[in-house]
């Protein structure tokens, strides 16, 4: 018996299909979207509600080593939830798809142990490449091909969903003598420089015609000046396709060394001008946050900037993590700023399509405060409001201190929220509504107050089931694993099993993650 | 085949479940405790009975990595995966070997034992430190202080062997690479509340000049992966209540040891432990007391219900190495008893039904 459900009367906001607030109903058979289903088929009421496709979020950070080392350095506060409670406090937001952004090569069976037990929303990660020993090498015999395969043997080792590059090679040298090279300085004792790197993988991506590109967290974040880097990078990259994760920490301007300031207006502009690049904005929100990250330079730089506790931790043959419990300020200058770049980027946005949702959970905030992002970009009188509560200098010179007028509308949430991250990530079947999509929707109330409304769904269906209802869990079902397949020559196995006999303590077997080893752990 | 008990009578598996989930279900305050020669899948399903049972779940690291938990909590750590050890120029010993290869002699590893009281080092270190116990603490403070480019005046350093810690100091401060390898899971008698957090310290204050690691050594088949799986179940690495608000932590309160002394549970389910190994008298005592529910390749005496289960040597699944690692554990010889896992998902089940 098949499972039916026709969802009726709901104002649907559907934007791959052109759909802004049409009232049409949407017919769900056996967790899919259909054309149209038997008159007898139950319905769910959806009159005077707003329906949208499940929301996707392309850059976090839920499953893996260094997220488990988050929640255990921090047991007194929840900025990193357990994973069921992940599963579940995304889908009572009207998310069902996450991808955690960083998991390591050799942290990979780790993270899937995770995402076994997370329960509801459809998951995945992206493999960390471009500080390991495996490209390193393979750039030094000079092979973009063996960069490909090593690609290719990674993503499908470790079953990821696509490749992640954290300031390429920066990890390596921090490691080896902290060292900080520029795009075009060699790595110590290498050959080999982050410009070749990210160039290599970058084609290595779309060579293998990864369904995401490369996703690129730039050199230098966090410091001031940074925005000179990912500008020459976006140049670097021309004409390959590029993900640039948490945009925001990597827009400022200021003399290296000194108070970093907004030029988000720049890299607005170089987005408008760079249709290769699309970009998360990694939206900083005032409260608790949890900083980790696989550049483990910024770990040690936020110690030593606030004294707070810190987990760093080094990974043979890859790069590291750092973990340092973190707090955002309104009176903070720097923080100020930093909110402020992001909201820059978010309303100065040339194309929806091309600069979606994110805090980088738990980097910038946590993921729950999603609701309150999107009030901040649809309502400006509830902005200027918070414009005026934060330290004025952090303003200065952005251009939220001008006033800008944009209110993101429904659609357009749609847009940054669903269609384009699941468009980005090359996921056929997500972001939206038409015939054959997963039938991942969320019906939100709506309410004068766009916090409240995003906040708490009326209703959340998982591949179309009824799994979450005002603000709680009516069922709990088990996503997917998303994974990619690209291909790879075999032969590579033998190049990486001679740096794995030289360096490593294990085996390139212990690096294959099995079959059995993804999928619901019940 | 050895099978299951029931009061010492060999029993059914699945008539031997029920009865242990009548008994643990009737108890008030039932106890979780072992988890540490248990595959990640049958810390799961441990964590699982507890939630349905409204257990407390416990591990013997509470006890034995108590100081570690809270120095971590406090201070947080600067780890390596044990393959990083190859850079090393310098392993100190704290009162222990190691279990890594890589710091095994080699050429271009000076190897320091710091030896306190009777806890030694490896036989073969290049280099010997003595302390008696009490001194330890102490030392451990002033090489911080000799890191940070500070001096210990006499009052301060009292009998400490003050030269032979400022070269020590010197050199984790100038090596390219150092590690530092602890016990992490001392005996009763070496348990301090303080070494973790002055080691914790120690290697910080080194880091900050040179690169340095603490590795601790840990006991048992699977401790890592227990604190990892009830870590992302639960929030919380050991001593965790299951209620009606959800899991909560209770590092001493929740510890087995306290709760067995205080005569606290009313029912206990053995997972993956010998407990006697971890409880102190009295608590083994309490123990023997108390209904118990044992799963395990060998029968334990005096268990209400014993469940027959393939030995963890012989049980396929995931583990984690003691530097956090998770591997496949892939036993060379199979068991004709179903693992730990598959008998507690049949308790689960028999608990929801």
């Amino acid at each position: 018996m098949s499972e039916r459900l026709r969802i009726t009367g709901g104002r649907v906001y559907d934007p791959r299909h052109a759909i802004d607030g049409a009232i049409r109903d949407i017919c769900i058979e056996d967790g899919r979207v259909v054309a149209a289903l038997p008159g007898d088929a139950p319905t769910l009421d959806a009159a005077g509600l707003v329906v949208m496709p499940g929301a996707v979020d392309i850059h976090s950070h839920v499953a893996g080593p260094k997220v488990n080392l988050a929640r255990r350095l921090e047991p007194e506060r929840r900025t990193v939830p357990t994973v069921p409670d992940t599963g579940r406090l995304y889908t009572l937001l009207g998310y069902t798809t996450v991808f955690d952004a960083a998991v390591p090569l050799l942290g990979a069976r780790h993270a899937h142990l995770e995402l076994q037990d997370t329960p509801l929303v459809d998951k995945g990660f992206y493999v960390l490449l471009g500080n390991d020993e495996f490209v390193l090498a393979a750039l030094e015999d000079g092979s973009d091909d063996a960069v490909r395969d090593v690609l290719g043997w990674a993503v499908r080792a470790s079953r990821a969903y696509g490749v992640k590059v954290v300031n390429p090679g920066g990890g390596a040298a921090w490691k080896a003598a902290r060292g900080t090279p520029g795009l075009d300085d060699a790595l110590p004792g290498r050959r080999v420089t982050p410009r070749r790197i990210l160039t290599a993988l970058a084609r290595a991506a779309d060579a293998l015609a990864l369904p995401h590109p490369m996703h690129l967290h730039c050199s230098n974040l966090g410091l001031a000046g940074n925005a000179t880097t990912t500008l020459d990078t976006i140049a670097a990259l021309e004409g390959r396709r590029v993900h640039l994760a948490h945009l925001q920490f990597h827009v400022y301007g200021g003399e290296p060394g000194g108070r970093p300031t907004s030029r988000a207006r720049e890299l607005s502009a170089a987005l408008a001008a760079h249709a290769n690049v699309s970009a998360d904005v990694g939206q900083v929100m005032f409260g608790p946050a949890t900083t980790m990250t696989a550049d483990a330079r910024v770990g040690e730089m936020l110690h030593d900037l606030t004294g707070r506790k810190w987990v760093d931790a080094d990974l043979e043959l890859e790069g590291g993590c750092g973990v340092v419990p973190y707090e955002y300020r309104e009176r903070n200058v720097v923080h100020a700023m930093q909110w402020a770049a992001g909201l820059e980027l978010l309303l100065l946005s040339p194309d929806p399509w091309r600069l979606v949702l994110s805090t980088d959970h738990p980097n910038g905030g946590t993921f729950l405060s999603y609701p309150r992002l999107l009030r901040l970009l649809m309502d400006r009188a509830y902005r200027d409001e918070q414009i005026a509560r934060v330290h004025p200098q952090g303003l200065e010179g952005t251009a939220l201190r001008d006033g800008l007028a944009r209110e993101y509308s429904l659609y357009e949430v749609a847009i940054v929220t669903r269609a384009a991250p699941a468009r980005l990530l090359g996921l056929e079947h997500k972001g939206h509504l038409g015939v054959g999509a997963d039938a991942d929707v969320a019906l939100y109330a709506p309410d004068a107050n766009l916090e409240t409304m995003f906040t708490t769904p009326r209703h959340v269906l998982k591949a179309g089931r009824r799994v979450a209802e005002d603000g709680a869990i009516r069922e709990e079902t088990w996503g997917r694993t998303l994974q990619a397949t690209p291909p790879f020559d075999p032969a590579v196995e033998r190049a990486l099993g001679r740096v794995l006999a030289e360096a490593g303590s294990l085996s390139l077997e212990d690096y294959v993650v099995g079959a059995d080893e993804i999928g619901a752990a019940r | 085949m050895r099978r299951s008990t029931v009061d010492g009578q060999p029993s059914e598996l699945d008539a031997a479940v029920a009865v242990a989930a009548g008994l643990l279900r009737a108890a008030r305050q039932p106890l979780v405790y072992g988890l540490l020669d248990s595959t990640v899948e049958a810390q799961r399903a441990a964590v699982a009975v507890a939630r349905r049972l409204g257990a407390i779940l416990d591990t013997p690291a509470s006890a034995s990595h108590a100081g570690s938990f809270r120095a971590f909590e406090r201070l947080g750590a600067a780890l390596a995966s044990r393959g990083e050890y190859r850079h090393a120029e310098l392993a100190v010993f704290w009162a222990c070997g190691s279990d890594a290869s890589e710091l095994a002699p080699r050429p271009g590893l000076a190897r320091v034992s710091v030896d306190v009281g009777s806890a030694r080092g490896p036989a073969d270190a290049d280099t010997r430190l003595a302390l008696e116990p009490d001194q330890e603490i102490p030392a451990l403070l002033a090489l911080r202080a000799f890191a940070r480019g500070r001096r210990v005046d006499a009052a301060q350093a009292g009998s400490l062997p003050v030269e032979a810690l400022r070269s020590l100091a010197r050199r984790l401060v100038s090596c390219g690479y150092g590690v530092v390898v602890c016990d992490a899971d001392p005996a009763p008698a070496r348990r301090d509340a303080c070494r973790a957090d002055a080691l914790t310290a120690l290697v910080r204050e080194c880091h900050r000049k040179s690169r340095v690691r603490l590795s601790g050594l840990r006991r048992g088949s699977n401790p890592v992966g227990a604190e990892n799986v009830l870590t992302w179940l639960t929030g919380f690495p050991a001593s965790v209540r299951f209620g009606a608000d959800g899991p909560r932590y209770g590092p001493g309160e929740f510890a087995a040891e306290t709760l067995l002394q205080r005569g606290d549970v009313d029912a206990v389910l053995l997972v993956g432990v010998e407990p006697e190994a971890h409880l102190s008298n009295e608590a083994a005592a309490q123990l023997a007391r108390v209904p118990c529910v044992a799963l395990g390749a060998v029968e334990r005496e005096g268990a209400r219900v014993f469940l027959a289960t393939s030995a963890f040597g012989a049980t396929a699944g995931r583990v984690f190495r003691g530097d956090g690692v998770a591997l496949r554990h892939a036993p060379p010889q199979s068991s004709d008893h179903p693992s730990e896992a598959t008998v507690l998902a049949r308790l689960a089940e028999a608990l929801a039904s």
